[in-house]
């Protein structure tokens, strides 16, 4: 577990479901959280929603009938692996900047 | 007003296939309906519509595929019809671009899952079409041999479509452990 990366889709998948959302509000959420950069295709974010449900990262919430889209939630098990990878993405950053010295020299 | 087209496309021909959906939508013409050798139209501005297909592991009418057209409608994109393991999808151009893929992961599965479908057809032409010659031998039936003959031209055709997504495949997996998409 300690080496695991997550890829950018799913990194942005989790940050996004830290509230309750539906399919189109995470792709939405992750394109304004990377100012456009992220464009997650719907096909895509479907296969990575089932992955998550079944690492149990994220889950579906109980339909209702209000709204009829399907709305998930990241798990506790999600919020841990997301806080590693942040973790992980801290000494990244660290040695880049310590070795390159800073973003301005690079 | 409603046109219907009968073209049929083989199963090899996925792309060639959308690429011409799309040539109907810029001329104004939205797909609407899909069956057997069939597309069925209806007027719309030209170039309102991007028009996306996809292979999927089931039928397009089985349970795992309802809940994921569901799941592509909601992103704003209009379910245009299916046809056995195949859907297509529309959406306006206003709304954005319209990718159904947007990783190589996704990409290289969408790939496996169409040569997978192509394997399986050429198999079962294949066996058909060794039957075929075989009576064709034994019997000397004109229509042993022609049938055989025409299977054996679909092995080649499915075959090669299989062969040429592979290399795509390649190319895309040539970036592995370097970037991420």
């Amino acid at each position: 577990m300690a080496n695991t990366a997550l890829t950018e889709a799913v990194y942005y998948i989790l940050l996004s479901l830290t509230e309750p959302l539906h399919g189109y509000g995470i792709i939405q959420n992750a394109e304004r959280l990377s100012s456009g950069r992220v464009k997650l295709a719907a096909g895509t974010l479907y296969g990575a929603i089932n992955s998550l449900i079944e690492k149990g990262w994220i889950e579906a919430l109980p339909e209702e009938t209000a709204s009829r889209k399907k709305e998930y939630i990241i798990t506790q098990a999600g919020r841990e692996i997301l806080m590693a990878e942040i973790e992980r993405l801290r000494e990244l950053l660290k040695n880049g900047e310590e070795i390159l010295g800073g973003f301005k020299d690079a | 007003m409603r046109k219907k087209v009968f073209k049929i496309f083989a199963e090899w021909q996925f792309e060639k296939e959308e690429k011409w959906l799309n040539e109907m939508a810029d001329k104004g013409w939205k797909l609407v309906e899909v069956g057997f050798g069939t597309f069925t139209f209806e007027p719309c501005e030209p170039g309102e519509y991007t028009i996306r297909t996809q292979i999927l592991e089931q039928s397009y009418k089985d349970k795992r595929s309802r809940d994921y057209i569901s799941f592509i409608e909601e992103t704003g994109a209009e379910f245009a019809g299916g046809y056995w393991v195949a859907v297509y999808f529309r959406k306006k151009r206003s709304e954005g671009e319209f990718e159904l893929f947007s990783d190589n992961t996704s990409r290289i599965k969408h790939m496996n899952t169409i040569m997978t479908m192509l394997i399986a057809v050429a198999a079962a032409n294949l066996i058909s079409g060794v039957m075929n010659l075989a009576l064709g031998g034994l019997t000397g039936l004109a229509m042993n041999w022609i049938m055989g003959l025409i299977c054996m031209f679909f092995v080649i055709m499915l075959g090669g479509g299989a062969y040429k997504l592979y290399k795509k495949k390649k190319k895309l997996m040539a970036d592995d452990g370097i970037l991420e998409k």
